[in-house]
């Protein structure tokens, strides 16, 4: 068993992902692309919607990073991070304010080292795991000026306090304001459960539904 | 070795469940204190709520498992002594049986038996009263699918290679679902007759060989997939146990098994799946005393488990909620739908394992040996002859205006004349004189009913400008037929009296009847017949007491020096030969039916066309109509004459369209699309049927036929249904200006083309 605070220390130095741009035409091409695919599939809908076209275009799969934009229409699959990025930019163009959110989920062991020998055989450092413990991006979607709701486009779900998300528990969350207005507040709040601002809330640690066989 | 726990996977228990939690209920009912761990692939695969496991895994989806770490998983999973693994996912057997072949406590039959029960083909049958329903893999060329699907009556079942089944009754609903069934399982899709009967099944466990217990089930109640929803349990009949003991033995068979049947009204059994697990309604042969999954454990483990006695032979199911162990993640409302990421058709991903499985060698050798089955005949050109090859050359070379018809002179006198010869035969042999009629509407070219003539052929004609037609090419009245709803249209006159009129109503019959009381029109006064039970527009239909009654007293009004014909005309490219045989013989029945009601008898029967060529010569010629006449010879008092009208089973493969290709668009990561120059308004029946295609490459005169591939050759016209074909494989040398020739356009796409997207319009 490894112990939630120096989990959270090690897994907090991944920085949240972003899409890079090559500061040239091919760059801001590209992006345009993708926003204006979103603004041609999601037409007279709510700008809140999650993009869930994202989902269904790209599967998720291991990713070398940076990832720049002139790379994103061919791409086949995203990871986490990348699909949180994209989503981000996607809500950014539509005039909706998201904020970056870091998670960490607790799977049974036996999930998460598929994950690490998938990441292997593409030759990728599998650092966002540890044993049981699941590095994991997602997007806060700012609903009102204290409200948010989180979106999470790799699995196309919201997340929910208390709830699992798929077969994980999320153990802890960090919702991330960087250098801009909301960094005056202190809380938001997630489906009415008030959350603190850049800092790691835990919520649980418990995986409920399996027993704790050592596998 | 103590009982310590039982690993259970498939749980998922929705309307198409598989058999996890019938198996973990079965041997807690053995084994109350036992451990049970289900195993599963999402939290959607329902199952697994159930408080009847212990301890639940929920693994990745297949597409994120690592199969040599599972592998490694699992080995350490049953190292403990007492631990063992049922697994009830197909997919995941064949995997396990390939990758862990030397762990025993994983109870699974091992590669070589699951070599040997793999569907359609199953070998480990032929010792078992079973027959197989015939088939066709997806991977033969589409004009002999085709030719499948129309035998078997358009009413046939494609199939992937372990799971799913959908009923198809039209050419492209069945080319949709081999599409979609290849997508999600990979090669190995094939077409099965649908075999009419009673579904019953045999569950069975077994270990190393060793048979220890059978059931034998009627379905009672079934889903709208078919999958038991009620059953009925019985020991199995002597004739199946007895060979399924020994050919247990010989496959070395350890597991469950199942084998699905269906028992005709005449007593055949035909096996459609042989699984190599627990079916989900195994908890239903528990409670009729046959506890499995127990004796399968017990075999295993050398721990007996409680004996339960018969509760009832019979069982249902029923639909309850339970609290979920586990979340469920609730769908986001978007204006773009998408399914959820762990997609709830299939909950335990055997579609992805599948095609995982499918990238392995040598399991992939094994998983697509029927790919390209026919290779050789490809090699062979088998859809052209060498002599017709160098005709179609030499068109392709001279051509110079696309789209164009050409008419394969020498192939339809060849037809013709080998028709009539057989006809001759036939009419010496049994004493009835056999006439065919070229049907008219199916090709109206000139050069078609001129060779007809001269071939001995009457002329079958559906309206009066047809007769006109005919006049014009030659035929004389008296080499007439007038068949349809309309024969009289637009300016019927009979100057002459022609060969036979075929009334399609009872209204008809009285005009006609009318007609004959002033002038003598006609050599043959028929009715067209509609069989009882038939759906169809035609024909007086004489299962309705009313009219049967009603036809006898307008009969008994025609005058004596009038033979009486009957019609009739269910083509069997509709409905498949089994069917229209049953058909014919009913209306030959009801004939005589009729000669006893009306007292006058039945001389003429006409049974219409609606033969494809390639049914017309290996069938219907050599085989079915000598029969048909003796059968009707038989019934009938005074049979003299027997009349076919052959219209596509002649012309069909005569003539070809030669078009150009307008442009190749290569597309990233999939294969070409081909627009041509020709459209549906040109091959109208592209749409309903497959035509033969050739590549003829313009720089080095060579003739290729067109294998099966993911190409698509479209239409010239800016319609999204102006599709010619998918699923064809090009050359790498194809280059705009090319040609490709579609055959087999002789027919219907020739009669019914149109005039669309050349600036005009049909002139009435």
């Amino acid at each position: 068993m490894h112990d939630l605070r120096s989990i959270i220390k090690k897994l907090e130095k991944i920085p949240i992902t972003r899409v890079h741009s090559h500061s040239n035409r091919c760059c801001e091409i590209a992006r345009t692309y993708i926003i204006y695919l979103d603004l041609s599939l999601m037409q007279d809908s709510d700008p809140m919607e999650p993009p869930t076209w994202l989902r269904a275009r790209y599967e998720w799969k291991p990713v070398k990073h940076p990832v720049f934009w002139c790379q994103i229409p061919s791409m086949e699959g995203m990871d986490c991070g990348l699909f949180a990025a994209v989503t981000r930019e996607i809500y950014k163009a539509r005039g909706v304010y998201t904020l970056p959110v870091q998670m960490i989920l607790k799977y049974p062991s036996y999930v998460s080292k598929h994950w690490i020998s998938l990441w292997r055989k593409s030759n990728l450092n599998a650092n966002w795991v540890v044993g049981e413990y699941v590095y994991h991006e997602a997007v806060a979607i700012l609903c009102s000026e204290y409200e948010v709701k989180i979106y999470d486009p790799t699995l196309n779900v919201y997340v929910r306090p208390g709830k699992h998300l798929d077969r994980a528990t999320v153990v802890a969350i960090k919702i991330l304001a960087e250098n801009d207005r909301l960094c005056a507040h202190v809380f938001l709040s997630w489906d009415g459960k008030w959350t603190k601002l850049n800092e790691w809330v835990i919520l649980s640690e418990q995986l409920r539904y399996c027993r704790d066989t050592g596998r | 070795m103590p009982l310590r726990e039982v690993y259970i996977t498939g749980l998922n228990s929705d309307p198409n469940p598989t058999s996890g939690l019938g198996v973990a209920r079965s041997l807690k009912t053995a084994y109350p204190n036992l451990k049970l761990v289900g195993v599963d692939y999402a939290v959607r695969s329902t199952g697994l709520h159930d408080t009847i496991f212990d301890d639940i895994i929920i693994m990745n989806t297949w597409n994120e498992i690592d199969l040599n770490t599972y592998a490694n998983q699992i080995r350490k999973w049953l190292s403990p002594p007492g631990c063992y693994w049922i697994s009830n996912l197909d997919v995941e057997i064949w995997w396990l049986a390939f990758s862990l072949p030397d762990m025993e406590k994983i109870l699974i039959p091992p590669i070589s038996a699951l070599k040997e029960t793999r569907k359609p083909h199953v070998k480990a049958a032929t010792e078992l009263p079973f027959k197989i329903p015939p088939f066709i893999m997806a991977s033969e060329p589409d004009d002999d699918i085709f030719e499948f699907f129309i035998r078997h009556g358009r009413n046939v079942w494609v199939k992937g290679p372990y799971y799913e089944a959908r009923r198809v009754t039209n050419w492209s609903q069945l080319k949709a679902e081999i599409r979609s069934l290849r997508r999600t399982w990979g090669e190995g899709v094939y077409i099965q007759a649908n075999i009419n009967g009673r579904e019953e099944l045999i569950a069975y466990a077994a270990y190393e060989g060793e048979l220890l217990d059978a059931v034998h089930v009627v379905k009672l109640l079934t889903t709208p997939e078919g999958k038991t929803w009620a059953g009925r349990v019985y020991s199995p009949p002597r004739e199946i146990i007895r060979p399924l003991k020994h050919t247990i033995k010989k496959l070395k068979w350890t597991g469950g098994g199942e084998l699905e049947f269906i028992r005709t009204a005449k007593g055949e059994l035909y096996l459609i799946e042989w699984n190599p697990r627990f079916p989900a309604w195994i908890y239903g042969a528990t409670i009729a005393g046959h506890n499995l999954p127990a004796k399968l454990i017990e075999a295993a483990s050398g721990e007996a488990g409680l004996k339960i006695p018969v509760i009832s032979t019979d069982f249902i199911r029923v639909v309850y909620e339970i609290p979920t162990k586990i979340n469920l993640d609730e769908p986001v409302v978007s204006k773009l739908s998408m399914e959820q990421i762990h997609i709830s058709k299939h909950p335990s991903g055997m579609p992805l394992l599948a095609r995982t499985l499918y990238k392995f060698t040598p399991l992939h050798d094994l998983l697509t040996r029927y790919r390209y089955m026919d290779d050789k005949k490809h090699k062979q050109m088998r859809c052209v002859k060498t002599m017709h090859l160098r005709t179609l050359k030499r068109y392709a070379n001279s051509c110079e205006k696309t789209p164009t018809f050409i008419f394969l002179e020498k192939i339809l006198k060849n037809r013709l004349m080998k028709t009539k010869h057989i006809l001759n035969n036939i009419s010496e042999e049994l004493g009835v004189d056999i006439s065919a009629a070229y049907s008219i509407k199916t090709n109206p070219d000139e050069r078609v009913l001129k060779m007809a003539l001269s071939n001995g052929f009457l002329a079958e004609a559906i309206s009066w400008l047809e007769v006109e037609k005919a006049l014009k090419c030659g035929f004389k009245y008296n080499q007439i037929i007038l068949n349809g709803p309309g024969k009289m249209w637009p300016r019927g006159q009979f100057v002459n009296k022609i060969f036979a009129l075929f009334a399609d109503s009872l209204t008809e019959l009285r005009h006609i009847l009318n007609l004959t009381a002033s002038a003598d029109i006609t050599e043959v006064l028929g009715i067209r017949i509609r069989a009882p039970f038939v759906n169809s527009r035609f024909g007086v239909n004489i299962g309705m007491y009313d009219e049967f009654i009603a036809l006898t007293k307008l009969i008994r009004l025609i005058p004596m020096h009038v033979r009486i014909g009957l019609h009739f005309h269910v083509p069997s490219i509709i409905v498949g030969v089994h069917v229209w045989t049953d058909v014919y013989k009913t209306i030959v029945k009801l004939a005589r039916v009729l000669e006893r009601a009306c007292g006058r008898e039945i001389n003429i029967i006409d049974i219409g066309g609606g033969w494809s060529p390639k049914a017309w010569d290996e069938l219907f010629l050599p085989k079915l109509l000598p029969k048909l006449v003796k059968y009707a010879q038989c019934n009938l008092n005074n049979l003299e004459a027997f009349l076919l009208e052959p219209g596509r089973a002649l012309v069909e493969p005569c003539f070809i369209l030669l078009t150009r290709i307008l442009e190749v668009r290569k597309r990233t990561g999939n294969a070409p699309e081909v627009v041509v120059d020709a459209s549906i308004a040109e091959m109208p029946q592209a749409l309903y049927k497959p035509h033969r295609i050739l590549y003829y490459d313009t720089t080095t005169s060579k003739l290729i036929p067109l294998r099966k591939g993911d190409g698509i050759i479209l239409g010239r016209l800016c319609m999204e249904e102006d599709i010619l074909a998918m699923d064809v494989d090009f050359p790498k040398s194809i280059k705009e200006n090319d040609m490709l020739i579609f055959l087999d356009v002789g027919a219907y796409d020739m009669s019914m083309s149109y005039t669309f997207g050349r600036g005009s319009i049909c002139t009435i």
